[in-house]
């Protein structure tokens, strides 16, 4: 009677491709990484606790500095301009998302006339924007 | 005489280190990237020209923001630390209360947010905003 050898396999995870992986992964995160000063249009945002994710990537981001100064997707644009503009991007996207990033210590006049100018643009979706803050 | 032997290199570039350097690369920008994730408190704002909203006065609680962040509910003073509960009492008596949310057009814009989470919190579903008279 024959005994059959047994086969003795090294188990082995091939590593050759790691560098190519990590390579890949590399690119992936140079290429997405936008490195972003917070403080750029000088807005604090005001903390919330019940703030909602807000997921829409196609949004348009309304800021209102301290100062004043409004900017539209950080391009700026007159107080009275953003209703107008914004009529225009809900024209062609009437389901658009606007996010006020209006800062903390801006006076709710300015804000509220922001508002009323994005009601006038007819704008059905609108999400102020806060920073989140834990529950006391 | 021997003549001497010219030796021709080739010139390479060392690559050996390549797949060491993008590995240190790719944890620095693992460990650096922060996927950011927008928060905000959802408004629907009413269509111009729609007719307004008319509540029983008894549904109505009526918030009001001063310059200087004071709160009142109902005309009644009120810490905005407490009004979360004072508003669940009234949630409780009567589910459907709208508040509304009035605020002098002076007051800091974090006086509003900090009102409204409070009254999102404290569980109001109808939430109306209004801007003070002279704004």
């Amino acid at each position: 009677m024959n005994i059959r050898r047994r086969a003795h396999h090294h188990n082995v995870i091939p590593t050759a491709s790691m560098a190519d992986i990590a390579m890949l992964l590399l690119i992936f995160f140079m290429s997405t990484t936008i490195i972003r000063a917070d403080d750029s249009d000088h807005v604090r945002l005001p903390g919330a606790v019940s703030g909602e994710k807000l997921l829409d990537e196609t949004a348009v981001r309304v800021a209102l500095g301290s100062s004043g100064t409004v900017t539209l997707n950080d391009a700026p644009v007159a107080m009275d301009d953003v209703g107008a503009v914004l009529g225009d991007k809900l024209a062609k996207n009437p389901a658009l998302l606007i996010s006020l990033h209006a800062d903390a210590s801006a006076p709710y006049e300015r804000v509220a006339y922001l508002i009323e100018q994005l009601k006038a643009a007819r704008a059905p979706r609108v999400a102020l924007a806060v920073r989140k803050r834990d529950a006391r | 005489m021997k003549p001497l032997r010219r030796r021709h290199p080739h010139p390479e570039i060392p690559l050996v280190s390549t797949a060491d350097v993008s590995f240190l690369l790719l944890i620095f920008f693992l460990a650096t990237t922060v996927f950011q994730v927008e928060r905000g408190i959802l408004l629907g704002l009413p269509v111009p020209g729609a007719p307004a909203v008319v509540a029983r006065a008894d549904r109505v609680a009526r918030l009001t923001v001063g310059e200087d962040r004071s709160l009142q509910l109902d005309g009644k003073p009120v810490a905005l630390g407490s009004l979360k509960e004072a508003l669940r009492l009234r949630l409780g008596r009567e589910p459907r209360t709208l508040v509304t949310v009035e605020v002098h057009p002076r007051a800091p814009y974090d006086a509003l947010v900090q009102t409204l989470d409070q009254v999102k919190l404290s569980g109001a579903r109808e939430i109306a905003l209004r801007t003070a008279e002279g704004a």
